[in-house]
């Protein structure tokens, strides 16, 4: 929701856009963005329609009977079924944990890069390949690294004296935080480099200014960066939200969501429910949830990044 | 004078401490994030021994390219073609369409802020709501395993991200420049093809390359969509690590190969990665 005066604006300017510009043109504008437009409502608005359809109705392939409609039954059902629960909390634990761990550990190296040096570049670029790197990859590269008996991790545990966990395999706490070292190793470098973006974005007369009234560094840090930071905090909570919310190949590549269900997330049930035990009415009413959460999601996204300051800084 | 001399002397002293502290530190955050792409590049050169061995071996005996070969003569060719072929199929199409669309959205805003907010849902949209629909409705019209369902189904992201991040490009162009090249009497579309497209080229650059990589990288479509037909990368290597995972050197090779376009991506597109995944809210 805009401000109306920012509304009129917006109208205004269009408004002239037409007349001056692309007057009587329209067509044009339409005919570019009608492919795109057609082959997004054949991928999205069609499963959409399947979705809110099946949601209210008992289907299961694996019962010889026809599809038949049971209204809310579906999402009665979610609300005590102890397994959605338990999907439900694994992803927001693992929301939670990421983007707490990613956010420290991504403003400690943020801050260690903030003073350019020449190898910066480069060290920014070597950052990145976990972001970009094939999922299947990362999976596979931290089974290898996780496993109990030959993997380098509990070897060097073992050389210190510690103690060397099953990780994958072995429970729900272990498995939680395997998928987490995973998904705080893949996204840290790329949360550190959005606060980089913001820390180079603060203007050196801030900093200046608190010199000049004789601020001590740390003072600085706490008054004057974390609170110029926070539209990067928010764009950060707001993208690991809406990515771990989705979260599924690590899942998938790692624990597979067990052992039993202890580590399955919303996806993976979501998954599960609908391609393996082919109950598409119930699959479809935890679509339903999810897209309610991700529309409310985008809707604060597309708000904040319209709305501050993060997309005018260079 | 020598208060003030030794004052200097001691604050460049301690400059000195924490610069190599902060090298050190720097140094230790790069191995901790390169450690395991390295790990996985060493594994392909190693024996099947050389994985069970204790202490770990850190370095491969011998650079011996069997690992490539076995990984390459049993599935992974298979994989790497139909990776190739429907990355760069994706990646045409993708552009062909987003590109238009994307120019419209940023000059003649059709539709207003509603095809803003509609494009960025569906970025949003966690993929598994769209898959398990589309599996029915693929099933239904015959087309599963098949190269042109991954085609179709790999435009559920790419058009979205492309038409989004390539918005952000075309509306830093300056209308101006365009309103005077019509002035001038150029068409509209040569306006489009002369001005606005090469101006955006790095945006549609970095576009392709995040179509590309999506691709080439995307497991879960692939592994409901794809079968015997068409098996890429993602899924070959899958299937492997699912078989409780003997041939861990072979395993290596595939992943490697599987990694090197994100490896390439990152070191040469760094300047416009943060911009691209954080879908334009960062403009590096």
């Amino acid at each position: 929701m805009k401000s109306k005066k920012r509304q009129r604006e917006d109208v205004a300017l269009t408004a002239v856009n037409r007349n001056i510009f692309w007057d009587k043109k329209n067509q044009l504008a339409y005919g570019m963005i009608a492919p795109a437009f057609l082959i997004l409502l054949f991928l999205a608005i069609g499963p959409m329609f399947f979705m809110f359809v099946n949601a209210f109705r008992t289907w299961k392939l694996a019962v010889p009977a026809p599809p038949r409609f049971s209204g809310f039954k579906n999402f009665l059902n979610l609300f005590q079924d102890l397994r959605f629960g338990n999907a439900f909390t694994n992803t927001v634990i693992l929301m939670a944990s990421g983007i707490i761990m990613q956010s420290l550990l991504g403003l400690g190296i943020a801050l260690l890069l903030k003073k350019p040096f020449r190898l910066r570049p480069v060290v920014m670029a070597l950052l990145l390949i976990p972001v970009l790197i094939a999922p299947v990859v990362t999976g596979l590269n931290w089974k290898l690294i996780l496993n109990d008996i030959f993997g380098p991790l509990n070897y060097v545990l073992g050389s210190l004296g510690l103690g060397q966990p099953l990780w994958i395999s072995s429970n729900r706490f272990w498995g939680l935080l395997s998928i987490l070292i995973v998904d705080t190793w893949q996204w840290t470098p790329f949360v550190a480099l959005v606060l980089l973006a913001g820390l180079e974005g603060i203007p050196n007369q801030v900093y200046e200014a608190a010199d000049v009234d004789g601020a001590k560094p740390l003072m600085v840090f706490i008054r004057v960066t974390l609170p110029l930071l926070r539209p990067m905090f928010v764009l950060i909570v707001l993208l690991r939200t809406i990515f771990i919310f989705k979260i599924f190949d690590p899942v998938m590549i790692l624990t597979q969501g067990g052992p039993g269900t202890a580590t399955e997330t919303l996806s993976l049930l979501t998954y599960n429910t609908g391609l393996k035990y082919l109950d598409i009415g119930y699959a479809m009413a935890m679509g339903v949830l999810q897209i309610i959460f991700m529309i409310i999601l985008a809707n604060i996204f597309l708000k904040f990044t319209t709305s501050s300051k993060i997309s005018a800084q260079e | 004078m020598k208060k003030a001399e030794l004052k200097a002397g001691e604050s460049s002293g301690t400059k000195v401490v924490l610069n190599i502290l902060r090298w050190i530190s720097i140094i230790i955050v790069l191995l901790i994030f390169l450690f395991p792409v390295y790990w996985i590049i060493s594994g392909s050169f190693k024996a099947l021994g050389e994985f069970y061995q204790r202490p770990p071996s850190m370095v491969p005996k011998s650079l011996m390219l069997d690992n490539f070969k076995n990984a390459l003569s049993v599935r992974g060719t298979k994989g790497l073609i139909d990776s190739a072929i429907i990355s760069v199929t994706v990646t045409i199409i993708t552009m062909v369409i987003s590109i238009p669309a994307s120019y419209s959205i940023a000059r003649y805003s059709p539709g207003g802020q509603h095809i803003s907010f509609f494009i960025l849902s569906i970025l949003f949209l966690p993929p598994v709501i769209g898959v398990i629909p589309l599996f029915f409705i693929f099933k239904t019209l015959k087309l599963l395993d098949t190269y042109f369902v991954f085609f179709l189904s790999y435009m559920f992201f790419n058009l979205p991200f492309c038409i989004w991040i390539m918005k952000g490009f075309f509306e830093d162009i300056p209308v101006e420049l365009e309103q005077a090249a019509m002035v001038d009497g150029h068409s509209r579309f040569k306006v489009f093809f002369k001005i606005a497209i090469p101006l955006a080229r790095a945006g549609i650059a970095v576009a392709s390359l995040f179509a590309f990589i999506f691709a080439w990288n995307e497991l879960m479509f692939a592994s409901i969509f794809g079968r015997n037909n068409v098996q890429t990368l993602p899924l070959a290597l899958q299937d492997y690590i699912g078989s409780t995972g003997v041939a861990w050197g072979e395993l290596s090779a595939l992943a490697t190969i599987a990694a090197i376009p994100g490896i390439l991506l990152a070191i040469f597109m760094q300047r416009y990665i943060v911009r691209g995944l954080t879908f334009g809210a960062v403009k590096g």
